[in-house]
């Protein structure tokens, strides 16, 4: 006999969904304010419009589930067959992921102030370490060569400058 | 049609430049693994050797700058299938069907249908090109902004074939991936969406967006797996399957000749471009296959046929830049450049009167065809190795040389910054089923669409149905673009109503 499942919403999508309507709302007044003239919107108005309604049927559905269609729960989800995007998140891995993420995010604001040479080399040390690499001598190893095959790829094939730490100086000694 | 005496005089020369042949080669291989960095594109390529080709004959410049260009067409492909990070918008659609072959562990036999795809789709393409340049030059000119949006709209129809498990969340990310790509300066030069920052005048970056949606989020993803290919016993790399890929691909010739003839015609037109070309020949094959289900899981067909559309957008963009000096697209206005360092600008004037080396360039490009086989079965061999390497290392090499493609790309931090901003996005997009392919799909269309719409509502005087009746190209474009996307559905809704007829009469 078929179970009564209950609808679950999933916050986290309703977040993102809240993140996506925020965007499309500043957009498309933000693209009137500066022409609200047919030729500016020709294309953003229909698409816009279509994306609202998109947002407010998914969104709602998330919310208060869909009649006529079984409802399911988000641990339901968490078993859906390979393909489904959900069962690629292992268990456990959640946390490698958020802080993947903030390593990232880091490296990349770093490279005005440290130069891709040397946030290079601290990026893919701090990663391999978070995810479980051990062995001093290769992490060492890697992130050098790494980080000396990009400062020479700009230093010698590149016509605009990229900020590097200490590549350049080392360039020019040489 | 075929000029006889100066096809004799290309021979002759081909003959004796002896280092126009010696530079192949390394022309292929460059690209090859330049394109199979991600953000690395083959115009980046072209314009760090533009400078080495001073020193060259005007036939050698040319032939090395298309072997990089027919290289790095491949190497797009390599990262697209083995990591699901297309090298170039170019390699999109590769992705589609070709990863989900490498996490089955049949990433040998992918690699293979792509490289015959590619080398097939490239020297039919050219073929086309040698047949009918001029042809192809003058069917060309004839199109408007009204034929461009028809082919750009075209392509931006893939939106609703991309679909995951829910429909609605996948149109839903191609309108905001076409949102997107409206940032920046409008064709009417009106900022929108730039938050006054001078670097979004030109809009967000789409390949630093495109390796953050495909690359950073998958990579994010695979943090906590060990390989790429989970099973140890299919983590092998078998240059005999390869082989045998490159067998199996033969065995889809109409998909290869569908995909070629779309490369070669859509290749051709300025500003379009190998990703429309890879988007619409992938599209085109998902609808006229009997089980468009099995795409986007690993259906060999995927892989071919958009390969195949995207190699043979080389032999088309090739055509107007020589007879007519219109560069299709990026790497070919490198190419312009190059001809112009040489005092030539090609055009009509040019494939007049330097026939012979229109031809040898062509006639060279079926070499460098036979080359990218022979040279790219070894280089696929070795790169293929990356399955074997753990993901933990992977990880931050790959999105270090990521972010140096981004910067490259974009020539300041706002290309790594939106790869961030855009890897976050792609991240949260998977976790929910939303369709990336289907949002990077919008972000490469949109602001073609909107420019050749706004173009084609002020030159029909704001919608006039007597220009479109006056437009055949555009009647025919229309009729061919309506018939893709219902012939299927009509004949499915037909066959079923005769099924309901006959069991209704039993």
């Amino acid at each position: 006999m078929p179970s009564e499942r209950q609808h679950v919403t999933d916050w986290e999508h309703v977040f993102f969904l809240t993140i996506m309507l925020g965007f499309l709302v500043w957009y498309l007044v933000d693209a009137a304010a500066a022409s609200p003239t047919f030729s500016n919107l020709i294309l953003i108005a229909p698409v816009g419009a279509a994306a609202f309604i998109l947002l407010l049927y998914i969104g709602a559905v998330e919310i208060v589930g869909r009649s006529g269609v079984p409802k399911t729960s988000a641990s339901d989800q968490n078993e859906l067959p390979a393909e489904s995007a959900s069962s690629r998140f292992r268990a456990g891995s959640r946390r490698a992921i958020a802080l993947l993420m903030v390593l990232f995010g880091l490296f990349v604001a770093a490279i005005p102030y440290l130069g891709l040479d040397i946030a290079s080399f601290i990026f893919i040390i701090a990663t391999l370490w978070l995810l479980g690499e051990r062995r001093v001598i290769f992490t060492l190893s890697l992130a050098l060569g790494i980080s000396a095959a990009i400062s020479i790829a700009a230093l010698a094939l590149l016509t605009f400058p990229i900020p590097l730490g200490i590549a350049r100086s080392l360039w020019r000694a040489l | 049609m075929i000029d006889w005496q100066a096809l004799q005089s290309a021979v002759h020369i081909l003959a004796e430049s002896y280092t126009a042949w010696l530079l192949i080669f390394p022309g292929i291989a460059l690209g090859m693994i330049g394109g199979a960095i991600p953000g690395v594109s083959s115009a980046l390529i072209l314009a760090i050797v533009l400078p080495a080709t001073l020193w060259m004959s005007l036939l050698s410049a040319l032939i090395f700058m298309t072997a990089i260009y027919t290289g790095a067409a491949f190497g797009v492909a390599i990262p697209a299938i083995l990591m699901g990070v297309p090298g170039s918008p170019a390699a999109v659609a590769t992705s589609f069907d070709g990863y989900p072959m490498t996490q089955r562990g049949e990433h040998n036999l992918a690699l293979g249908l792509a490289l015959a795809a590619s080398t097939i789709g490239h020297m039919g393409a050219y073929l086309i090109l040698f047949l009918g340049i001029g042809v192809i030059s003058h069917a060309v000119l004839r199109l408007g902004p009204v034929e461009m949006l028809l082919l750009m709209l075209w392509g931006l129809t893939l939106i609703a074939v991309l679909r995951g498990r829910y429909m609605s969340r996948s149109l839903l990310s191609g309108l905001i991936g076409v949102l997107i790509a409206t940032i920046g300066l409008s064709p009417r030069d009106v900022m929108r969406g730039t938050f006054d920052v001078p670097e979004l005048l030109d809009g967000v970056p789409v390949v630093s967006a495109m390796i953050g949606l495909f690359a950073a989020s998958e990579l994010f993803n695979l943090a906590g797996n060990s390989y790429l290919v989970q099973r140890s016993d299919l983590r092998n790399v078998n240059v005999r399957e390869i082989a045998r890929g490159m067998v199996d691909a033969l065995r889809y010739p109409v998909v290869i000749l569908r995909g070629l003839i779309i490369g070669a015609t859509i290749g051709g037109l300025p500003g379009v471009g190998a990703a429309v070309c890879n988007l619409v020949s992938y599209a085109e094959t998902r609808r006229g296959d009997k089980h468009p289900e099995t795409f986007g899981k690993g259906n060999p067909k995927g892989v071919i046929a958009a390969e195949a559309g995207n190699a043979s957008s080389e032999a088309g963009s090739m055509a107007t830049l020589l007879a007519l000096g219109i560069p299709g697209g990026a790497s070919s206005a490198v190419m312009l450049a190059a001809l112009s360092l040489h005092d030539v600008t090609g055009g009509p004037q040019f494939l007049d009167s330097s026939k012979d080396i229109v031809y040898a360039i062509i006639l060279n490009n079926f070499v460098q065809g036979a080359v990218m086989l022979v040279l790219g079965l070894g280089l696929i061999g070795l790169m293929a190795n990356v399955i074997r390497i753990p993901v933990r290392v992977l990880i931050p090499v790959i999105l270090v040389l990521a972010t140096f493609g981004s910067y490259s790309f974009s020539g300041n931090i706002v290309g790594p910054i939106t790869m961030v901003v855009f890897g976050f996005i792609g991240w949260f997009m998977q976790r929910h089923d939303y369709s990336v392919p289907a949002c990077v799909v919008g972000l490469i269309l949109g602001g073609k669409v909107e420019a050749n719409l706004l173009q084609t509502y002020q030159i029909s005087g704001g919608g006039q149905i007597s220009y479109f009746l006056g437009r055949p190209i555009a009647l025919v474009l229309l009729a061919l673009l309506l018939f893709s996307l219902f012939s299927r559905p009509i004949m499915q809704w037909w066959r079923r109503q005769r099924t309901t007829n006959v069991l209704t009469k039993a």
